[in-house]
This record gives structure tokens, sequence and C-alpha cells, in this order.
């Protein structure tokens, strides 16, 4: 869901609303199958297991596309991401409930350009951090 | 430094492969990015019709930042399966992905021809609590049809040593 937020009215360490996706086995699974997964470890709990991880790791990639949904879902279309740096702490387990969060480091404009720097991280149900971004992104004009 | 034969063989084996990938070329069709969408939970009708994505002030109907990742995936699935995957076993053992740096240089959009391009930058021997692996940092970038670079998104791998 998009929310209208104004440029303006963005405030350095806001909150942005969270998002929480449930990586369910079927979520996996189709995800997997959608971009024909090759590594063992997205889908093979055995495999996992002799990595020394507790059960199959969702994908970073995965769990990583998640980041931008978090900024556009906040602030729409109009959110160009520039860049985005993203460091995985933790595995996200399957059928983990992952919860993202973020908040805004840093607002700028400059000739013209509006500009915001977000945190944005996922946890796990325990409240574990999983992953960590760095978000850097402009706004259109009407914004 | 010390001679480190196994890195070598790797670094050999990585490059290899690598020059002999050919760029790829993908077009990005709707019903793949609404099938995306559908597995993320993106509702933005930006996404999926051609209208909304003209109101919004696209030409077509633009590729989500979201995508991006997941369009690069078959080159590291190229290098690690037909480029190297013979190598599973016997050197490698395991690869976690533990880092990205994504540069959207441009916007991409669906029905749009682009070229897909796999590096390696960079590639270490390290050791840390999930034991001893090699450090691999792997650009994969996107090129338009004037050549022009849109994205860049360097994944930093773990090659978990067998």
């Amino acid at each position: 869901m998009t929310r209208s937020v104004a440029f303006d009215d963005i405030r350095e360490q806001v909150e942005i609303p969270p998002l929480e996706i449930d990586f369910s086995s079927q979520r996996n699974q189709e995800y997997c199958e959608f971009v024909d997964e090759i590594n063992p470890l997205h889908f093979d709990q055995d495999y996992a297991r002799s990595l020394g991880y507790e059960d199959i790791v969702v994908a970073g990639i995965f769990t990583a596309s998640l980041f931008p949904k978090v900024i556009t879902d906040w602030l729409g279309i109009r959110a160009h991401i520039e860049r985005m740096q993203v460091k995985f702490e933790a595995p996200a387990y399957l059928s983990e409930m992952v919860t993202y969060k973020g908040r805004v480091t840093r607002k700028s404009m400059e000739e013209g350009v509006k500009r915001l720097e977000c945190e944005v991280w996922s946890e796990n149900a325990n409240g574990g951090r999983l992953a960590l971004a760095a978000i850097l992104l402009c706004l259109q004009d009407d914004a | 430094m010390n001679p480190d034969p196994e890195l070598d063989d790797l670094k050999r084996a990585i490059d290899g492969s690598i020059s002999r990938m050919a760029t790829k070329e993908v077009i990005v069709r709707p019903d793949r990015i609404r099938s995306f969408c559908g597995i993320i939970g993106e509702t933005n009708p930006v996404y999926f019709d051609r209208k909304e994505a003209r109101k919004a002030g696209f030409e077509r109907i633009p590729v989500p930042a979201s995508y991006l990742l997941t369009l690069l995936t078959p080159l590291s699935h190229e290098l690690f399966t037909t480029g190297i995957g013979h190598l599973f076993g016997s050197l490698i053992r395991g690869i976690v992905h533990t880092s990205s740096v994504i540069e959207f240089l441009n916007p991409l959009y669906c029905d749009t021809p682009y070229g897909l391009k796999l590096e390696c930058t960079e590639l270490l021997r390290k050791s840390g609590k999930m034991g001893e692996y090699l450090v691999g940092v792997f650009p994969h970038k996107v090129f338009d049809a004037r050549s022009r670079l849109m994205v860049i998104d360097s994944h930093v791998f773990f090659l978990r040593t067998a």
C-alpha cells in the first residue's frame, strides 16, 4: 500500500512503516522455481544442515528484494533508488516471519534534487537482525 | 605472501569461466514481473498496467528495483554450474552470499533488450567462525542496446572450501 508522504514532512530519524513477510515454504518454493534455484542451501534441508545451518536458508537475493519495497510502499513510485548496500548478517530460515524496519538517516536538497538516505534492516521474530541495507534515493520534483 | 595453490586454481577457473561466458541478452516480459510481484506481495499497478505506468510518467512498464537482484541471478548460476560446478566437492563445499552493493544508474523497462555481464574483481582467502573460506567480489552489470551501463550489482560471495 503506497502512502502519500511529502518531502517537506519527512524528518531525519523518522521511522519508515514496517513491512512483514512470511518466508513460508510455499513462498520460498515459488521463488526457487521462479529463478531456477541451483544452490541446495535454499531448498535442501539436509544440505543446509551439513553446512552448519539450522534449516533451509532463504536466498539473500530473495530477502534483499524486499528492501526496495519497504521504500516504495512508503513513498511510492516517485522514489527512485540510486544505491543500495546490503549486508547479510544472519540467515533468514524457511518459515520465518521477517519484519523489515527502517529510518531516515539523512535528508538533503542540492540543486533541486531531493534525496533521502535510509537505513533499513530485517529482523526475525526474536528481534535478531538478519540484514542491513543502506539506501540512497531521490524523490521526483512533485514530491 | 604464502603460496596458495588452491586459491590460484580457483581464480584461474573463475577467470576462465567468466571469459567464456557471453553477454546474456534478456528482455524482461510483463508477465515475468507480474509473477515476481505476486511472490513478493507487490501490488502497485504501475508494474502491471501500461496505462498506470504512463500515468506515473513511465514510457513503458518499469522493472521494479526489487527485481534487479533476481534479474542478475542467471549470471552467478551459470558461473556456479557450468562454469566452476565441477569444483564442488573437491575445491568448494558451499557458497554463501554475504553482501551486495547495487547502483541503479538508469531505470529499466519491460519489453526492452538488455545485456547482462559478469566479472570477478577480487578473490581472497579468509577464515572466521564459519571456518576457512574464499571471498570473491562479483560485479554483475546491465547494459542497454547502446552499451550504456544501467545497473551494477557487486555481489560478495563466501566460497566455503572443501
